[in-house]
């Protein structure tokens, strides 16, 4: 099956948001621009709007994230549905219950989305293809594969900062072989239009055959930075240093960490970006990551509309096709 | 006192197939007890008390396959003797290699003894045991290989297990080779596969899956081709995935070691492609490599460089429902693999000859056991096919207890109609 098939409705209409791989052009716009329509929503002092009213969202977190959990809870906060926050990491599958048993489990008390980070990847797309139809599945995170609202909130912030994609060049640094992120950030800048896509690192940190996403890979940053208008930082886990990967923290901070110096080679209008949570002082200096070029914080306000947004969107698509499968049931009498 | 009555059958009007004897042709075939006494024209006095008209259907010397996981004993929620042998007679499988993988495993005669013994009562193929190269697989101590040997196991393995050190595979080596054991493995360095799940290229990039790297294989493989050289230990590689491997093992050849290998189905027919979309049925081990490597290893079949086995590794449902590299890993590839075997050759990735010699004469070579051809006084042990009969499988009709089959559902050409197993009917559709 088409990976980015199983996120669609019959009428194309998102239904999961599993992967940024495979949507449309419009697709993405138009999450971007229904998170756009958001943020004004969060400047009122009313915040909540009634689209998932009467609507139970699971946050089922297999893999333990506080930040990413939360920006969840409060979007789905704001859409006025209830939420219900499962900390799997730490209760049924040490238990010896399988991910089927756990989702069969959930099911049964009627929800209608599930949030799901987990350790696997491709494990968003099994529960999409594993749950009762009616149900909406986001992706917060599956292994190395994806973490699309991530990347959907930095095309917001680029959008946001830099208008269009088109004529922009945008380098990722870092740890790509591990990066979700990065996979999903590729996928979203490709589709909306950017031409010149540049992953940076050390060849122990980007995966093989990395061109076939239509990327080009620095081993350095000067001339992997020379004229981007974009970079990314991504965070380097402290145990990578153990596996074989990286000789030090010190060497990866010489060669890749994001200081003033390195930061020059970029466009002088540059902005900086990363995912959180930053490591200051392992891949990026602190003047540079509270400098004016950094848009960091953007990003994180930006978290909650563009959680919104898919929630919205998914929750609609999921909708419209049980409405239409009852219209075709109607017919079938 | 009176003569047990002679067992007398008949196959009339085939069209006899098999390229090592060079016969391409419709002969008649006469059996008596497990033997063929004739062909071609009836032995004097000959009266059949059984004949089979095989009119209009190519009969190939019963199918030989040296790799499938029976899961008995220890595994009963995956398969049994009974259920697994006859999914192999179902595809024309008269004599299957048991992998020693069991629990126990098979590291002692008592083992190999009970698994010839259940094979037996089923009745359904000959079972030939593949011992435990080491204890309790464990690549560390060498297994009890002379008993094991004179229990009836054909070769010793170690699968795709990790040895301790290279000291030990030297020493395994070094030790079969004075009692004449075929030794068997299946190259893969664990350090350099690193817990990937499936082959490294652009679809595991994208889909974010750990890769195993073709040099897994490859420098495994050219450590046991040097102690090979160096202990001269007849050394089969099973199961191998990548055009290198293959060149390597073709160029050993050529230097004049006794090596010989094969490939499983499933990797002359998916690649990482297939893995698209988290299908649990595509994670295998060894895994499903680039087109380019699954080229290679069908014309290596082609030239006859490579046996097919099965790799049948049978896995109830739940061992697959769960992400990708969560799943256990395996298909169901005994119940259907003549039709997945045929659909090959038409394709035209296969000769005819070159796919049934991969998995008759070849493998018996392998073996050096007097098998896997239609010859007089040879076993008749025999395959017979409706070429242009469509046949499907749904998950109700699968012999296999394993529901990991990727083939279900979907229509193929060429059906086994009987299996004719030492000159009795076994299976038949």
């Amino acid at each position: 099956m088409d990976p980015s098939q199983i996120q669609l409705n019959k009428e194309g209409r998102l239904k999961h948001f599993l992967t940024t791989e495979g949507l449309s052009k419009e697709i993405l716009s138009e999450i971007i621009d229904t998170a756009n329509s958001f943020i004004s929503t969060q400047e009122r002092s009313v915040k909540t709007v009634p689209l998932l009213r009467g609507k139970t969202v699971v946050n089922l977190f297999f893999e333990n994230s506080t930040r990413t959990r939360s920006t969840f809870e409060l979007a789905a906060k704001r859409l006025s549905a209830n939420i219900l926050n499962l900390d799997i990491a730490s209760s049924a599958t040490s238990k010896g219950e399988t991910l089927m048993d756990t989702l069969w489990n959930l099911e049964s008390m009627y929800s209608d989305m599930f949030v799901v980070r987990h350790a696997d990847s491709g494990a968003a797309h099994f529960i999409a293809q594993h749950v009762t139809p009616n149900v909406a599945v986001i992706n917060a995170g599956d292994g190395r594969h994806a973490h699309p609202t991530q990347a959907m909130l930095d095309m917001l912030t680029i959008h946001r900062e830099k208008s269009g994609f088109e004529n922009l060049s945008v380098a990722i640094v870092g740890d790509i072989l591990h990066s979700r992120v990065a996979r999903s950030q590729i996928y979203a800048l490709k589709t909306l239009g950017c031409h010149d896509v540049r992953v940076i690192g050390p060849n122990t940190l980007i995966p093989k055959d990395i061109e076939s996403l239509g990327v080009r890979a620095f081993n350095n940053m000067k001339s992997g930075l020379k004229g981007v208008d974009v970079v990314i930082m991504l965070r380097l886990q402290k145990e990578r240093m153990q596996t074989a990967l990286l000789p030090s923290e010190s060497e990866y901070y010489r060669l890749y960490g994001l200081n003033t110096e390195k930061l020059a080679y970029a466009n002088h209008d540059a902005i900086v970006m990363h995912p959180g949570p930053i490591n200051r002082g392992v891949e990026i200096e602190s003047a540079v990551a509270d400098g004016p070029q950094s848009v960091i914080l953007k990003q994180v306000s930006n978290g909650i509309p563009m959680r919104m947004a898919v929630m919205a969107m998914a929750m609609g698509g999921q909708n419209q096709e049980q409405a239409l499968l009852e219209q075709d049931q109607e017919g079938a009498k | 006192m009176q003569l047990q009555p002679q067992h007398k059958l008949c196959i009339s009007g085939g069209h006899v197939f098999d390229p090592s004897q060079n016969l391409d042709s419709v002969l008649d075939i006469y059996i008596e007890n497990e033997r063929i006494v004739a062909l071609g024209c009836a032995p004097e006095g000959f009266v059949a008390n059984t004949t089979l008209d095989a009119s209009g259907q190519k009969i190939f010397p019963g199918f030989i396959d040296l790799h499938s996981f029976l899961a008995e004993p220890g595994f009963n929620q995956k398969g049994s003797i009974a259920s697994e042998t006859q999914a192999a007679a179902r595809s024309g499988f008269t004599t299957i290699c048991c992998t020693p993988n069991t629990k126990p495993v098979i590291d002692s005669s008592a083992v190999a003894a009970l698994i010839q013994e259940k094979a037996k009562q089923a009745g359904h193929c000959s079972v030939f045991t593949l011992g435990a190269l080491t204890a309790n697989l464990e690549g560390e101590q060498l297994s009890n290989m002379s008993g094991l040997k004179d229990a009836g196991c054909v070769a010793l393995s170690n699968l795709e297990l990790p040895f301790k050190n290279s000291h030990v595979i030297k020493q395994c080596y070094h030790y079969a080779a004075g009692f004449n054991i075929i030794a068997m493995v299946t190259p893969i360095d664990k350090a350099l596969a690193h817990g990937g799940c499936m082959h490294e290229g652009p679809a595991s990039t994208q889909m974010g899956l750990a890769g195993v790297p073709i040099s897994a294989e490859t420098s495994a493989l050219a450590q046991h081709l040097i102690l090979c050289e160096e202990t001269g230990v007849r050394l089969h590689i099973s199961r191998i995935s990548s055009a290198r491997a293959l060149q390597m093992i073709v160029q050993a050849q050529e230097d004049g070691l006794p090596v010989t290998a094969d490939v499983a189905l499933g990797n002359l027919v998916f690649t990482d492609e297939s893995c698209r979309g988290y299908n649990s049925l595509m994670h295998v081990s060894p895994v499903y490599r680039s087109e380019t490597d699954r080229q290679a290893l069908l014309e290596g079949v082609n030239k006859g460089q490579l046996s097919i086995c099965s790799n049948h590794l049978p896995q109830d449902l739940a061992a697959k429902m769960a992400p990708f590299s969560a799943s256990e890993v395996g298909i169901n590839s005994l119940d259907n693999f003549t039709q997945v075997l045929l659909s090959l050759v038409e394709k035209n990735e296969l000769t005819l000859e070159a796919a049934i010699q991969a998995v008759t004469s070849l493998p018996a070579n392998v073996l050096s056991k007097p098998l896997g051809s239609i010859a007089l006084e040879q076993r008749a042990d025999l395959c017979i096919v409706n070429m242009q009969q469509d046949v499907m499988t749904d998950s109700q009709s699968l012999s296999s207890k394993g529901r990991n089959n990727p083939w279900l559902d979907k229509p193929f050409k060429g059906a086994v109609t009987h299996t004719i197993n030492g000159g009795h009917i076994v299976f038949q559709r």
